[in-house]
């Protein structure tokens, strides 16, 4: 039992050193750049998507129309069925945003011209991007509302929100994504399904710096009115940041804390600091919630999908939940409700972090650094506020899930058998 | 009495309906002079209740000096100070005008002011523009070149680039922002970074299409993203055009200001007309921003800011605002006491601005002197800490004297019990 | 704001990462369009699993 207990020492160490890059982390939100730019390995004929990886065969149909919009979109196909016979063919390569230091919110399809906003976590170095969030006008994914009109969003992001973000934040000389995110658990932010607050403060600290970079006056325009209305823009920068951190969490030997909490719709995966790449995959749950119309019900859902619980990994989103009770309303819950489940994520978490506090909680600091033996032991998974997507695309709902318990007891065999030799008893 | 009391009952539930419908939306941004009801060029208005110049506290006599000196009515201090006592200068308070000023709340003819139009009564309030963060400030009874130009700037520059911007969006719908700030960790009275940045949001397109040039919409839209606090003014003219439509409701017994001058607090109740009723005013508890400065540097509470409290914002909601608790070294637990102590002497709740800690149960609304007096409760008023000769020194908390509500109540029964 | 629980929500329908334009006539409907998908806790651990928690925690 020496060895089990030089392990279990072995294992608080790690999961300490992780904890400390969670809580060290410095994200600033430093360029804006295409896909083709920023993301290592990144093709002109990949597209990547939200979620661990799946084949194109048991892909959801948000995340398949989308990957065919992309195609047409990126000039790899000239029809959909084009599209689909060169993604059987492997001639299209789909692969995770995860893998290439990206982050996709829902469906997550980011293809090579994809303006993409980049963060540096400046304490590790390591650099996490995500798509710009689509605006009101995106149905990209929705098969049957994918129109000129989609293509049109698509094509704006990329060439006129994405060069004056880009110019913005240059002058700026970085945006300090910590300030922002601290800032805004105060205003009642949870920084995933809401980011009201943030969203605000982000156009603050962007907008001198737009007028002083002399952009194109009508761009410059057109990217203002869009912000102003766009009140969940900042979790697209909130998600970069996230991924910058979570990368620089991972690949700590013998650490057990979760550094990727995603979904694609069909499976829900995770990744172990201590196990590298590795996905541990369970099927996705349903999104416990509020449908916003009476004409959907729950069969038009799809399960749980997006990279967006990059936010639960890091300890904001759902184990944030106290400081924005508000987001009860889509869950029919209460004020008590939402400290308890921020309270039941310290029950799996290994720390707190110092600098994101929780005003409603005394100032209580964020419980972080998920952990999957607290996870298994107490069969307690992560909650993960989201949105609910429709099967034919575009979001329908709000409302909140957990991840899978089965994905962390796959990572506890696995991690056992990774770090206990087969010789031992 | 049985018969005065359902009277009573029936007038605070009218002037409490009448306050609740008001719709303030902050129409125009114009100099005091163009827009301010029996405002003069000579006139300078204070934070109220009214009070001789001599017996004006520190940052109150060097507001108005300076107000004096920035309007060009006399070049040095010791001429202003003459004009005062020859009478050649009026002295008033804001809210004789429809206005109210936070701190010292000096406001001359030049001084920009937001104009808020309740649009369901028709009647209109006024407060200044904000002058921006910091710890001197004319609002603390500041001035100095600095502060001087300062003041130019926004009379000249600031105030109509948001003229324009505001008309451009057809006016800003200031209830509105209120609702969703208290969402967002605001009381609307000590912190007002959300209301700030969602009328920032609203404006910022108009303020793109209309600035005058390019330096004007960049030194505008500077100043507005690094002024936190820059909306409060905005608030406290719709809480004040609220509340004018039920000055004057008979019987009732609801408070329709409670004002603070640095000597004594004031307040006016719906069935007692424009009268004040006034009592020493209380220091503030709280946080000093600076290890060197305590109570014995503080004025005694000052401002009209305390008609946040009396709409049923600011420390009547403290439950909304725990980041607000760090001044007094509360929790969160006190700050929801606080929030249902203070319902406990007021006539409603109001649904439109609903707190989310306490699963949106609407803010404790409507003071009723009767409660007050009954209950010996007296309002919880958050606010900002002046030191006794001018400048801003710290934040916190302060309750009201509890004698001038027994002082009205008294007024009251011998209106209304004989009557 | 005379529905001022509606008007949060519409502050929050736009949480949502992709999509759709929110429609404003379709709020009224929303208070009773709750679709609720419960989730179970786990039941008890297997004895493989409580033997490496034994090892690891």
């Amino acid at each position: 039992m020496n060895n089990r207990a030089e392990l279990r020492s072995l294992i608080e160490t790690a999961n300490q050193t992780v904890l400390k890059t969670f809580q060290d982390s410095r994200p600033v939100w430093f360029d804006v750049r295409p896909a083709i730019e920023a993301l290592p390995g990144m093709t002109r004929d990949t597209i990547l998507h939200a979620g661990p990886p799946i084949e194109w065969s048991r892909m959801c149909e948000p995340q398949r129309s989308g990957v065919i919009c992309a195609a047409l979109f990126e000039g790899l196909a000239d029809s959909e069925s084009e599209a689909v016979a060169k993604i059987e063919a492997g001639d299209i390569c789909l692969a995770p945003c995860h893998e290439h230091g990206a982050v996709g919110g829902m469906a997550g399809i980011t293809s090579a011209s994809s303006a993409l906003a980049m963060v540096r976590d400046e304490a590790s170095g390591a650099v996490g991007c995500s798509q710009l969030y689509q605006g009101p006008r995106g149905q990209l994914r929705s098969r049957d509302d994918y129109d000129r009109e989609a293509a049109r969003q698509w094509r704006w992001l990329a060439e006129v929100l994405g060069p004056v973000l880009q110019a913005a934040v240059r002058a700026s000389g970085g945006i300090d994504v910590k300030h922002i995110t601290a800032k805004a658990l105060q205003m009642g932010d949870e920084c995933h399904n809401r980011n009201s607050a943030a969203s605000a403060l982000l156009l603050m600290e962007i907008l001198p710096w737009a007028l002083r970079a002399r952009m194109d006056p009508a761009s410059l325009r057109d990217s203002l009115a869009y912000l102003t209305g766009a009140e969940q823009f900042s979790l697209c920068v909130s998600m970069a940041a996230a991924k910058a951190t979570a990368d620089a969490a991972s690949g700590v030997p013998h650490s057990t804390i979760v550094t990727t909490l995603s979904r694609n719709g069909t499976d829900f995966g995770i990744r172990v600091s201590g196990l590298g790449d590795t996905w541990f995959t369970a099927p996705a749950n349903e999104v416990d919630g509020l449908l916003f119309s009476a004409e959907w019900n729950a069969d038009d859902t799809v399960p749980d999908m997006g990279d967006s619980a990059i936010m639960e990994t890091v300890g904001l989103g759902g184990h944030v939940q106290a400081a924005a009770p508000v987001l009860q309303q889509f869950v029919g819950g209460s004020f008590q409700r939402a400290v308890q489940l921020t309270e039941e994520m310290r029950q799996i978490t290994v720390g707190a972090l110092q600098d994101y506090r929780i005003p409603n909680l005394d100032f209580a600091p964020a419980p972080a650094a998920t952990d999957i033996r607290h996870v298994v032991r107490t069969g307690t998974t992560p909650i993960i506020d989201t949105a609910i997507a429709h099967r034919k695309g575009g979001v329908i709902g709000a409302g909140q899930t957990r991840a899978p318990l089965d994905c962390f007891k796959k990572a506890l065999r696995a991690f056992f058998d990774t770090y206990v030799p087969a010789t031992e008893p | 009495m049985r018969d005065l009391k359902t009277q009573v009952d029936q007038a605070n539930e009218e002037a409490l309906r009448i306050v609740l419908s008001g719709r303030p939306v902050l129409v125009d941004v114009r100099p005091a002079i163009d827009v301010v009801p029996g405002m003069s060029r000579n006139t300078i208005l204070h934070s109220a209740p009214p009070i001789e110049w001599r017996d004006m506290c520190g940052p109150h006599r060097n507001g108005v000096l300076g107000a004096i000196l920035w309007e060009g009515l006399a070049d040095t201090p010791a001429d202003a100070e003459a004009m005062i006592e020859n009478g050649d200068v009026l002295i008033e308070p804001c809210h004789h005008h429809d206005t109210v000023g936070a701190g010292t709340g000096i406001t001359s003819a030049s001084t920009p002011m937001l104009v808020v139009e309740n649009t369901a009564h028709g009647n209109r309030a006024f407060s200044c523009l904000s002058e921006g963060g910091g710890l001197e400030l004319l609002k603390w009874g500041c001035y100095d070149q600095k502060i001087a130009d300062h003041l130019s700037w926004q009379a000249e520059v600031l105030g109509p680039t948001l003229k324009s911007a505001i008309e451009a969006v057809g006016g800003v719908d200031v209830k509105n922002i209120i609702s969703k700030a208290v969402q967002m960790g605001d009381e609307c009275h000590n912190r007002s970074i959300a209301a700030n940045s969602l009328f920032f949001r609203e404006i910022a397109v108009a303020l793109l299409d209309t600035a005058s040039d390019r330096k004007t919409l960049i030194d505008s839209v500077t100043f507005l993203t690094e002024a936190d606090q820059f909306f409060l003014h905005g608030i406290m003219a719709a809480a004040k055009s609220m509340l004018n439509p039920a000055a004057g409701t008979e019987f009732s017994t609801m408070v329709t200001a409670m004002a603070r001058n640095g000597v004594e607090f004031g307040i006016r109740v719906a069935g007692l007309g424009d009268t004040w009723f006034t009592a020493p005013a209380n220091h503030v508890e709280g946080l000093f921003f600076r290890s060197e400065w305590g109570p014995d540097d503080a004025a005694p509470d000052l401002g009209d800011s305390s008609i946040t409290e009396t709409i049923g914002l600011g420390g009547f909601i403290q439950a909304a605002a725990p980041s607000v608790q760090s001044y007094v070294g509360g929790s969160m637990q006190q700050a929801i006491d606080n929030t249902r102590e203070m319902a406990t002497v007021c006539i409603g709740a109001n649904p439109e601005f609903p707190i989310p800690a306490l699963d949106f149960s609407g803010a404790p609304v409507g003071i009723d002197i009767r409660k007050v007096v009954k209950t010996q409760t007296a309002p919880l008023i958050d606010t900002a800490i002046t030191h006794r000769d001018k400048g801003l020194i710290g934040a916190g908390q302060v309750r009201t004297p509890l004698a001038c509500f027994e002082q009205a109540l008294k007024a009251f029964a011998r209106q209304y019990a004989t009557s | 704001m005379n529905e001022p629980k509606q008007a949060l929500l519409s502050a929050d329908l736009k949480v949502i990462n992709i999509g759709l334009e929110l429609f404003a006539d379709s709020l009224a409907a929303q208070a009773v369009d709750v679709v609720r998908v419960d989730w179970k806790p786990p039941l008890e651990l297997e004895p493989e699993l409580e033997r490496i928690l034994d090892d690891l925690l």
